[in-house]
């Protein structure tokens, strides 16, 4: 009781401090961060309605500060710092809408975007080619139809550059770590939104026939072939020894492992008998239970995380209960979260 | 993995394929964190119930 208490107020704090900054209208990185923690807090907090609403509002937000674009194309004299920030938004703008709409079977929205995985660059280089450091002169917009918007005056005034924290620096090989591990859950974000959510979402098979799933499998397993291997070891062992010198490494593992079996579970668990795809049996079995192993790794390598990771006992779940098709997927998801919908309509955060 | 499990007939080759085994052994484990897991109680024994359930249609 004391925790849901808590939680409860934690929310409604977030939500009044971006109330008073007026976030609806004064849109910025600063102001989207913290909506996508608040998201995911929302999400762990079994509030996942209310996590859906906020994330149409963060992708929106997004689109209006052109995150969707490449720096390097819309903004390509803005420093390096700044483009790298831009690109690390949008990853996780999009990671968190594809991997949530997956869950809910609802329609993607961070669909519209050309920036390039391959440009994004590790922070410590970035910083390195950095001469002009943070200006912020692209982080924000304060009204989308003000005049400056449409002519945007030359002399952008310098913001200052925001504190880094001693506990936010990482060491340069954190660093290029999670470059690999961003870059991988990106490209698998792109390939799960295409071929699982918005198919889905309309109740479009998945493949049109049974060529069009084994493409798709072999384009899945592409993905997890270029990975990069501490992302991919699923051995217990070494995992839970990782785990007690890097933590943040095995949970990158475990969070790429799961979305990644997750996924290709839905996808080996199609089938429909008019265009002749038959359900792969044991490649659903196998890929279900390689997905709930990362959770009960989760589990045992860091207790109190698997309790609240929403999302990872969410597919857990699903991979237990069922391996059948999307479609049934839909009905057991629906109850669960309607069943919780009603109650958080009745007691929103932030109220 | 119970859906699928509960499509199987029970028979001595079945109850020994190491993926049925090893699959049926994860729910029931699930089963058993669902049991013990905080979080949201409400949501746990909805789950914790459902999983039950179809668990119970798994003959192998």
């Amino acid at each position: 009781m004391a925790t849901t208490i808590t939680n409860g107020a934690t929310a409604s704090a977030a939500n009044q401090a971006l109330r008073i900054y007026s976030y609806l209208n004064r849109s910025s990185l600063r102001a989207l961060g913290a909506q996508i923690l608040l998201c995911y807090f929302l999400m762990n907090d079994n509030h996942a309605s209310d996590a859906y609403a906020w994330s149409g509002i963060i992708v929106r937000q997004a689109y209006a500060l052109r995150l969707h674009r490449d720096p390097d194309i819309i903004l390509p004299n803005i420093s390096p710092v700044e483009k790298h920030t831009r690109r690390r938004f949008w990853q996780a703008i999009l990671h968190q809408d594809t991997f949530l709409t997956v869950l809910l079977k609802l329609p993607p929205t961070a669909t519209h975007s050309d920036v390039s995985i391959d440009s994004l660059a590790n922070e410590t280089e970035a910083e390195a080619q950095d001469s002009t450091r943070y200006t912020g002169s692209s982080a924000r917009i304060e009204n989308l139809m003000s005049i400056s918007v449409i002519a945007p005056p030359q002399e952008v005034p310098k913001q200052p550059e925001p504190h880094i924290l001693p506990h936010q620096r990482i060491t340069e090989d954190v660093d290029k770590a999670d470059v690999l591990y961003v870059k991988s859950l990106w490209r698998l974000a792109l390939k799960v939104q295409e071929n699982l959510c918005s198919p889905v979402s309309l109740s479009i098979p998945i493949a049109k026939n049974p060529r069009a799933k084994t493409t798709l499998v072999n384009s899945f397993r592409e993905i997890w072939k270029n990975a990069p291997s501490f992302l991919t070891t699923s051995d217990y062992e070494t995992l839970r020894q990782m785990a007690q010198n890097s933590g943040r490494a095995v949970r990158q593992n475990l969070f790429f492992t799961s979305n990644y079996y997750h996924c290709l579970m839905i996808i080996q668990a199609f089938e429909d008998a008019e265009t002749g795809v038959e359900l792969n049996f044991r490649g659903a079995l196998e890929a279900a239970h390689e997905a709930i192993w990362t959770y009960f790794k989760l589990n045992d390598f860091f207790g109190g995380d698997a309790g609240v990771w929403w999302v990872f006992q969410h597919r857990a779940f699903e991979e237990a209960v069922s391996a059948i098709s999307a479609v049934d997927f839909l009905t057991i998801a629906n109850v669960d979260i309607l069943a919780h919908h009603d109650r958080s309509s009745c007691n929103p955060p932030g109220e | 993995m119970t859906d699928l499990l509960a499509t199987l007939q029970a028979s001595e080759q079945n109850s020994r394929d190491p993926l049925y085994t090893k699959c049926k052994e994860a729910v029931r484990q699930m089963i058993d964190l669902l049991q013990r897991q905080g979080g949201s109680q409400e949501m746990n024994k909805h789950r914790h119930g459902a999983l039950l359930a179809a668990y119970e249609h798994v003959a192998i």
